[in-house]
């Protein structure tokens, strides 16, 4: 991950977006898709990812479907409804947090 | 080009003999080192093949070694974690359950009458009767994992119900019980406390078994 540091705070929120926007996403095709949005800025490991998301699993924000995938399973990791409302308020903390660092360390340029 | 049969057991054969023996962790390994072999490479055939002193596969797989046991080890840890909020959760809502509470009101206050008659024996039968249900629990739940597999939430319920029975058995030493020093109410209530928390568990585990079942149902068999 590029500059992990800064970045782990909002794994969570990254993935619930993500599913948000794509329904039913399963482990690697996440990280694929983090690293073509971001042009490869941003790389999740397994390491960071599965744990992230099974803790969100745990937390009821996700549910989980687990299919026969060619010849070995698959595991989809879908928004529960708790999930969804989960997800617009993390948006709106990490809206905040962006605007606060930008008063923050470029007052001159903030969005206000 | 999907990886064949042959190809997806030597993944989880490698990961297995690394010792990653929770099923439900390993198989989404599984499936994430599959999907970047069928992303990444273009002849699945060249790179599996067996003939070579050193096979593309093996090399593969000994680059990622160290990562995937710090993600197993990781992730292993973490779901036990996950697993024993989720199960503490459970326990806890079915004590608040109206039957629940009731039983475990009227009992509470028929120990507590039982206590005052002759906390002796009241001690020395609770504690026995502790170490049994918790050795039977422990038994029952060791069967399930032997049953369903190694599945990380199973081996959860497990761990719970052995530490229970280690408590049973040791506060205080099972073997001491009938020494004096050990006839109070804090053993007492302690090993009546341990019963009911056992059962609980073991009755939540069995409420669950099926979905663990269904859920894991193709890894199983």
């Amino acid at each position: 991950m590029a500059n992990s540091k800064l970045y782990k705070g909002s794994l969570q929120t990254i993935i619930l977006n993500l599913l948000e926007q794509n329904d039913k996403m399963y482990g690697y095709e996440i990280t694929q898709k983090v690293k073509q949005i971001t042009n490869g800025e941003l790389k999740i490991t397994e390491g960071a990812l599965y744990p992230a998301l099974h803790k969100l699993e745990a937390e009821g924000f996700l549910d989980v479907e687990i299919i026969n995938f060619g010849n070995r399973m698959r595991k989809y990791y879908k928004l529960t409804e708790q999930g969804e409302t989960e997800n617009v308020n993390r948006l709106v903390e990490l809206q905040e947090f962006i605007k606060n660092m930008q008063i923050m360390v470029n007052p001159k340029f903030s969005l206000e | 080009m999907e990886l064949s049969k042959d190809q997806i057991q030597r993944i989880d054969g490698f990961l297995e003999r690394l010792g990653f023996e929770y099923i439900d962790i390993r198989y989404e390994m599984v499936d994430h080192i599959a999907t970047d072999i069928e992303q990444n490479i273009v002849n699945h055939d060249e790179f599996f093949r067996k003939n070579k002193m050193h096979g593309q596969f093996l090399g593969y797989m000994m680059r990622k070694k160290n990562d995937l046991e710090k993600n197993y080890v990781q992730q292993s840890k973490k779901q036990f974690l996950f697993n024993l909020w989720k199960i503490t959760k459970q326990v806890s809502k079915s004590i608040l359950n109206f039957k629940v509470l009731v039983v475990i009101l009227f009992s509470f206050t028929f120990f507590q009458q039982l206590i005052n008659y002759n906390i002796k024996y009241t001690v020395i039968i609770t504690a026995i009767i502790s170490v049994v249900v918790c050795g039977f629990s422990t038994l029952f739940l060791w069967q399930q994992i032997k049953n369903i597999g190694k599945v990380r939430v199973v081996h959860s319920y497990y761990s719970i119900v052995f530490f229970l029975t280690y408590l049973a058995t040791y506060i205080p030493n099972i073997f001491t019980i009938y020494k004096p020093e050990n006839h109070n109410i804090f053993v007492a209530n302690f090993h009546f406390v341990l019963i009911f928390l056992n059962v609980l568990v073991v009755i939540n585990f069995v409420k669950h078994k099926n979905q663990f079942k269904n859920r894991y149902k193709y890894l199983l068999s």
